[in-house]
C-alpha cells in the first residue's frame, strides 16, 4: 500500500482526535462555566471546600493552563476521578469494557447476516424477497432500539419468563466455569438479539443499494458471456464491487462497540460502557462522561481509519495508479 | 399516500390538543384522586401512569413536542448545512478546504454520544434539544449541498451570469439556490424522522425538558417506574408505536419525494 | 456449415413505456474464416445482435427467429449447454474496455477465470501467453484495469476473447473510444489474429471506413433492419442505399486528412424504434425519397443496377427489381 495514502489517513485521524480533545475541553470547561457547581448542584458547600474541589479537578488557573494540564493528564492515561466513589475514571471504564465488547460485538456479528440478505435483495431487486427484506429494515429503523428492548423484556422476560430481566449474571451467583459462562450467555441473549434486530436493517439497506449500484455494470455481462453461472457472477464479480460501503459501515459499527449501546444496556442493566454512560448522564457525573466521550470518539476514529485503509486494500482504484 | 394522510393526522392532532384537552389535568392537585397504574378501560382509554395521569392525554401532548422538535431541529440542521455547503461550494479554495475539514471532523465523531454530552452540559430545555440535534447533524446536508453547488456551478450559464457582471449574491440567489432547493427539500423530509428519534433517545436518557411531556420522556417515566417488569404494557407500548408510525410515515414520504425531486434516482 | 447464421431474427425489448423492437427480421450468415462488418448508427440494433448471439439480452426480452451457432439453435439450448457454448463457440470483444473489465480484479485473473470455466489447463501460463500475443508484456497480468491505458485495456479484452479459442469472434465497437493511432494498431492486431487463427469475425461499428479495411462483406443496419448488404469495397465505394451513401460520406478515412477536415454528416436523428413511421423508416432523412416511400416499405432485394457486381442487396425503392 502506498505510504503517502497511509500517512494522509493517519494524519487525518490524528487531527480528528485532536479536535475531539479540544471539543471535549471546550464543552466541559467553557460552555459549562463552573463544573464543580453543576456537579454538586443543590448541595451547600463552603467556599473553602469549593476551592479545594476546584484544585482537585484542576479547575483553578487560566483556561490555557487548565488545557495544558488536561492534555498532560490525558497523555499519562489519566482521565480524572469519577464522582461516584471517587474512583479513577479509567478504572471504571476498564471494568465496563469487557461486558460491552461481548454484547455489542456479538450483536454486530449477528447483524452482519444483513449483509448477505441485502446482497440477495439487491441482486433480485423487486422480488418478493427484496420487498420483504426492505419493509423489515424500514420497520426496525423506525423503532427506537431501546423501545424494542422494552417490548422484548416485557414479553419474553416479564411475561413468559424465558430470560432473566437484566444484569450480567444471576445476583448472588457464585457459579464458575461452564455454568457461569452459560449463565452469562442466558443473560446476554435477549439484549444481543434486540441490538441485532436494531442493526440488521442498516446493513441490509447499505448492502442492497451497493449491490444495485453494480447491477448494470458491463463486467457482469462479460462474466455471463464467459459462461459463468448467475450465482458465480454475483459472488465473484458483483459482491467484490459492492463491498466498499459495507466494509466502511462494519468498521464504523465495530468502533461503536466501545460506545456500547447506551439506552439498550440501561434497559437490561448490562454493566457495560453504555450503562456507565447512562448513569453518568443521570448523575450527572461530568468527569466520567468526559472520559467516556473521549474513549467512544477515539474508538470510532480508529475504526474509521481502519475502514479507510481497508478501502485502499479492497479497491485498487482508491490508491491511484 | 397513506403516509401523508397519517402525517397530516398527527400534525392536526398536535395542533388541536390544547383546545380539546386541559394541561392542568396533569397537575398533582387534579390527579390525586385518579387510580394509579390503571389498565386501559372505558374511563382511561390507555390507562394511567404511576401518578394517575392519563396515558392517552400524555400521548397527545407528547406528539406536540416530538413534532415540534422534529421540525425545528430539521430547519436548524438544514440552515447550518445550506450555509456551510453553499459557502464552501461557491467560494472554493481555502475556505472550502477549512469548512470541509471541520465537516469531516463532525462526520467522524459519533453522533449520539456527542449529542448526549452536549445536552448534558447545557440547560435542560426543548431549545437545547433542538440546538444539539442541529449541531450534530448538519455535516451530511452540508456535504450534499456542496456537491450540488459544485455541479451547478460547473454548468455554463453560471459562468455566463458571472461574465455579465452579476454579483456573487445574485448568482447564489438566482442560479444556485433554485437548483439545489429540491434536494434540500428531500433531505429535510428525511432529516425529520432522524430528529424525532434523537429527541426520543435524549429524553429517554433524562436529557429532555423536564417541564414538557414527550414520547421519549414517557418511555423514561415508564422505565423509572419499572413498568416493563411490572407488566404495565399500556405505559410503554403506545409512545413507541406512535414514534414508529410517525418515523415510518416520514421516511416513506421522504423517499417518495426524493424520487420525484431527484432525477438521478428516478431512473433506478 | 456456417459458423453463425441468423434466421429472421427479431428482438423486442420490454420496457415500462411499452415494447421496443430493436431488431426486425435480420438474416445473416458467417462462413468459416469469413469477416463480416455490421454498420449503423447507435440505436440501430447492431449491439443487440451481438448480445443476442450469446443470449445475453435482459430477462423478458422477446426473441423470435433462430440464432444458429455451428448449426445449433442458441435459443433451444438448455442452460448448461448454453454456458458451455458461451466463449468456446463464440466470444465477444466488448465495447468500452474500462467498464467491461472488473475494476477490483487483476487483468490476468480475469483471463484465467475464462480458461478455468471451460476446464482449461495451465490457465496462468496461457493467460500470460495470450497477453503477449496481443502485444502486452507478461507483467501486465498483475495490473488492475485502471492502471492500463485505453489501448492496453482493449488489447486485454481481445486476449480475453481468445482465451477459449473460439471459432467466432464478435467485435462490438472495439475501437470506438480510442484515439486514431491506437485505433489503427488495434485494428491491425484484430486483422492479424483473424488471419493467423482462421477466425470468423463479426465486426460491429458505426464507422463504415473501418469496416472496408477489415471485412470482406458488409451489412448496413437502419432501424433494426439490414438495409444494404454486399462485398465491402463495392458497398463503400458505390452504395446503393441512400442511407449507406450518407454514412459513407460522414466518416473520414483513416490516413486521409482531407476527408477528416471535411466530414459530411447526416442530418436528423434515427427514428424512435418504439414509434417507427409507416413506409420506409429512412424516408424522413432521405434526400431521394419519393411519395411511394411513405407507404411502401421495401424489403431487402437484389440490386442489379451495377453490372458485374454479384451479391449486392439493398432495401430501397430505387434499387433494382427482384430477380426472377
Amino acid at each position: 500500500m502506498r505510504a503517502g495514502f497511509v500517512i494522509r489517513k493517519v494524519v487525518g485521524a490524528l487531527s480528528t482526535l485532536a479536535f475531539v480533545v479540544v471539543f471535549n475541553f471546550f464543552l466541559f470547561r467553557i460552555v459549562n462555566r463552573d463544573p464543580v457547581n453543576s456537579m454538586f448542584r443543590g448541595r451547600n458547600l463552603k467556599p473553602e471546600k469549593l476551592e479545594e474541589l476546584r484544585r482537585k479537578f484542576n479547575l483553578d488557573g487560566s483556561k490555557w493552563d487548565q488545557f495544558v494540564a488536561y492534555v498532560r493528564q490525558l497523555l499519562h492515561g489519566d482521565l480524572g476521578y469519577s464522582l461516584k466513589g471517587s474512583r479513577p475514571v479509567a478504572t471504571v471504564i476498564g471494568e465496563a469494557l469487557w461486558p460491552t465488547v461481548l454484547l455489542v460485538g456479538t450483536s454486530t456479528l449477528l447483524a452482519m447476516i444483513g449483509i448477505t440478505l441485502g446482497y440477495r435483495a439487491g441482486w433480485r431487486r423487486g422480488s418478493a424477497f427484496d420487498t420483504t427484506a426492505t419493509s423489515f429494515s424500514m420497520l426496525t429503523y423506525s423503532m427506537p432500539e431501546f423501545w424494542i428492548g422494552m417490548v422484548f423484556l416485557g414479553f419474553f422476560s416479564a411475561k413468559l419468563g424465558w430470560f432473566p430481566v437484566g444484569g450480567l449474571e444471576d445476583p448472588g451467583s457464585h457459579a464458575s466455569g461452564l455454568s457461569k459462562w452459560l449463565d452469562e450467555l442466558h443473560h446476554m441473549m435477549l439484549p444481543a438479539l434486540v441490538l441485532g434486530i436494531a442493526y440488521v436493517g442498516e446493513y441490509m439497506i447499505v448492502a442492497r443499494s451497493a449491490m444495485i449500484e453494480t447491477l448494470n455494470e458491463d463486467y457482469l455481462q462479460l462474466a455471463r458471456a464467459k459462461g459463468m453461472r448467475e450465482d458465480e457472477v454475483r459472488r465473484r464479480h458483483a459482491v467484490p464491487n459492492a463491498r466498499l460501503p459495507v466494509v466502511s459501515l462494519s468498521a464504523i459499527n465495530f468502533g461503536f462497540i466501545f460506545g456500547g449501546a447506551i439506552a439498550v444496556e440501561s434497559i437490561f442493566s448490562w454493566p457495560g460502557i453504555g450503562q456507565a454512560t447512562y448513569l453518568a448522564v443521570r448523575g450527572p457525573d461530568l468527569p466520567m462522561l468526559q472520559g467516556l466521550f473521549l474513549l467512544i470518539s477515539a474508538g470510532v476514529i480508529l475504526a474509521n481509519l481502519v475502514a479507510d485503509l481497508l478501502y485502499g486494500k479492497l479497491d485498487p482504484r482508491v490508491l491511484g495508479r | 399516500m397513506a403516509s401523508l394522510v397519517l402525517l397530516i393526522g398527527f400534525v392536526i392532532l398536535a395542533i388541536i390538543t390544547p383546545w380539546i384537552t386541559d394541561r392542568a389535568d396533569f397537575n398533582a392537585i387534579n390527579t390525586g384522586d385518579n387510580p394509579t397504574n390503571h389498565p386501559p378501560d372505558g374511563d382511561y382509554l390507555l390507562g394511567t401512569d404511576r401518578y394517575g395521569r392519563s396515558v392517552a392525554l400524555q400521548l397527545m401532548w407528547g406528539a406536540r413536542v416530538s413534532l415540534f422538535v422534529g421540525f425545528a431541529a430539521t430547519v436548524l440542521t438544514i440552515v447550518i448545512g445550506v450555509l456551510i455547503g453553499l459557502t464552501a461550494g461557491f467560494f472554493g479554495g481555502w475556505i472550502d478546504s477549512v469548512l470541509m475539514r471541520i465537516t469531516d471532523w463532525f462526520l467522524v465523531i459519533p453522533f449520539l454520544p456527542t449529542a448526549i454530552v452536549l445536552a448534558a452540559v447545557l440547560e435542560r430545555s426543548l431549545w437545547t434539544i433542538v440546538m444539539v440535534i442541529g449541531i450534530t447533524s448538519w455535516p451530511s446536508s452540508a456535504r450534499l449541498i456542496r456537491s450540488q453547488v459544485l455541479s451547478v456551478r460547473e454548468r455554463l450559464y453560471v459562468d455566463r451570469a458571472r461574465a455579465l457582471g452579476a454579483g456573487r449574491l445574485h448568482i447564489v440567489g438566482r442560479h444556485i439556490l433554485p437548483n439545489v432547493t429540491p434536494l434540500i427539500l428531500a433531505s429535510a423530509t428525511l432529516a425529520v424522522p432522524i430528529s424525532i428519534l434523537t429527541e426520543t433517545t435524549l429524553s429517554f436518557l433524562g436529557l429532555g425538558d423536564p417541564t414538557e411531556i414527550s414520547w421519549g420522556g414517557m418511555l423514561d417515566q415508564a422505565q423509572q417506574s419499572s413498568a416493563v417488569t411490572s407488566g404495565h404494557w399500556w405505559y410503554y407500548l403506545p409512545p413507541g408505536v406512535a414514534i414508529m408510525l410517525v418515523v415510518l410515515a416520514f421516511t416513506i414520504f421522504g423517499r417518495a419525494l426524493e424520487e420525484v425531486l431527484d432525477p438521478r434516482l428516478r431512473k433506478r | 456449415m456456417s459458423v453463425l447464421e441468423l434466421r429472421d431474427l427479431n428482438v423486442t425489448y420490454r420496457t415500462e413505456g411499452g415494447d421496443v423492437p430493436a431488431v426486425r427480421g435480420v438474416n445473416l450468415t458467417l462462413e468459416i474464416g469469413e469477416t463480416v462488418g455490421l454498420a449503423g448508427e447507435s440505436g440501430c440494433g447492431k449491439s443487440t445482435i451481438a448480445a443476442a448471439v450469446l443470449r445475453l439480452l435482459p430477462k423478458g426480452t422477446k426473441v423470435t427467429g433462430e440464432v444458429l451457432l455451428d448449426g445449433e439453435d442458441v435459443y433451444a439450448m438448455r442452460p448448461g449447454r448454453l454456458r458451455a457454448v458461451r466463449w468456446t463457440s463464440a466470444a465477444i470483444v466488448f465495447q468500452g474496455a474500462l467498464h467491461s473489465l472488473n475494476p477490483v480484479r487483476r487483468v490476468g485473473q480475469q483471463i484465467e477465470e475464462a480458461i478455468r470455466l471451460h476446464a482449461g489447463e495451465r490457465a496462468e501460463t496461457r493467460a500470460v501467453e495470450l497477453l503477449e500475443r496481443v502485444g502486452l508484456p507478461a507483467a501486465r497480468a498483475q495490473h488492475y484495469p485502471h492502471q492500463l491505458s485505453g489501448g492496453q485495456r482493449q488489447r486485454v479484452l481481445i486476449a480475453l476473447a481468445l482465451a477459449c479459442e473460439p471459432k467466432l469472434l464478435i467485435a462490438d465497437e472495439p475501437t470506438t473510444a480510442l484515439d486514431v493511432m491506437v485505433q489503427a494498431q488495434v485494428l491491425a492486431l484484430l486483422e492479424e489474429l483473424q488471419r493467423d487463427r482462421g477466425l470468423s469475425l463479426l465486426f460491429i461499428t458505426h464507422d463504415l471506413s473501418v469496416l472496408t479495411h477489415t471485412c470482406e462483406k458488409l451489412a448496413v443496419m437502419y432501424a433494426g433492419r439490414i438495409v444494404e448488404q454486399g462485398p465491402s469495397k463495392a458497398v463503400f465505394e458505390r452504395p446503393d442505399h441512400p442511407y449507406t451513401r450518407a454514412l459513407a460520406a460522414s466518416f473520414p478515412t483513416i490516413g486521409d486528412p482531407a476527408s477528416r477536415m471535411n466530414p459530411r454528416g447526416l442530418a436528423g436523428d434515427p427514428p424512435d424504434p418504439s414509434a417507427l413511421p409507416s413506409g420506409c423508416p429512412f424516408q424522413i432523412r432521405c434526400d431521394v425519397a419519393i411519395p411511394e416511400c411513405t407507404t411502401l416499405d421495401v424489403a431487402l432485394r437484389d440490386a442489379v443496377s451495377v453490372k458485374g457486381l454479384a451479391d449486392r442487396r439493398a432495401a430501397c425503392v430505387h434499387v433494382g427489381v427482384a430477380r426472377v
